[in-house]
């Protein structure tokens, strides 16, 4: 009798298995549900997401379309090749410090081509960039 | 006789002490609890245009792909241009703080970008990029 009683003393301490098993399987289900995904991108600014302008004074703008065929048109006036946008953008800067730059896609253009202007105007140091589409005639 | 009694003592106790081991397993589990965001992957590989002034997006929950073939795939569906804003709603019901990525092919049409990033800004995102990658 007395025998027995030392015996359960002696198993007193938690039996802490279970817990480490069911905390193992709790852990390397997190380690693999776990996805680190790294995504890069350059914000879009759609001009309907702005405030409203005030009309009285606009700010000085370059209108850079997008054509279809992939080229870029830069206030209506000559067209360039997307690589070239950042010099333009680079002299309108220092032209205008305060201009904005609007990249007006034609709607059939590929998006990449807008995604690169867009780029090149930013890297070119406008402050402001935003996306629009063009008027459908 | 006293030296072979201590050493019976040292085996009594010879199992190991797990005690340090659970400290850290439960110190990895809550890292990874905290850290696990779950994203809903759009299920289409594109073809990202090169970007030189990408930053880094933190926080990308709401991912909407556009496939080179003009179709919208969010969370492994299929989805209509119109029927976006519901989709990137209830995916922000589940993931409040997070922002959007609208994955677009290099060679799909400018029209469905501009329209699906203004759909996801109607549903109150402010934070909506472009996944480019790294020239």
């Amino acid at each position: 009798m007395r025998k027995r009683a030392t015996h359960q003393t002696d198993e007193a301490d938690v039996n802490i298995t279970p817990l480490l098993d069911i905390v193992f399987i709790l852990l390397i289900f997190f380690i693999v549900t776990a996805t680190f995904l790294r995504e890069k991108g350059i914000d879009v600014v759609t001009p309907e997401s702005d405030p409203p302008e005030t009309p009285d004074a606009p700010p000085p703008a370059l209108l850079l379309a997008v054509q279809e065929d992939g080229f870029v048109r830069v206030n209506n006036v000559r067209v360039i090749d997307p690589a070239s946008v950042k010099p333009v953008v680079q002299e309108f800067i220092a032209r205008e410090p305060q201009g904005v730059v609007l990249v007006s896609a034609a709607p059939d253009s590929e998006s990449g081509v807008a995604v690169r202007v867009m780029d090149q105007a930013q890297d070119g140091g406008a402050p402001a960039v935003s996306l629009a589409l063009q008027k459908e005639e | 006789m006293a030296r072979r009694n201590t050493f019976q003592r040292a085996e009594s106790d010879e199992d190991v002490n797990v005690t340090p081991l659970l400290d850290i397993v439960f110190i990895m589990l809550i890292f990874f609890i905290v850290t696990s965001t779950f994203v809903k992957e759009p299920g289409v590989e594109v073809t990202r245009p090169e970007a030189v002034t990408a930053k880094e997006r933190k926080l990308a929950s709401i991912i909407v792909a556009i496939s080179d073939q003009d179709e919208i795939w969010i969370n492994k569906e299929l989805v209509e241009l119109n029927e976006v804003r519901a989709a990137v709603e209830q995916l922000r019901r589940e993931n409040p703080k997070g922002t959007a990525v609208v994955q677009a092919d290099a060679k799909a049409k400018t029209r469905l970008l501009v329209e699906v990033v203004t759909q996801i800004r109607a549903t109150g995102i402010s934070d909506v990029a472009v996944s480019t990658e790294d020239v």
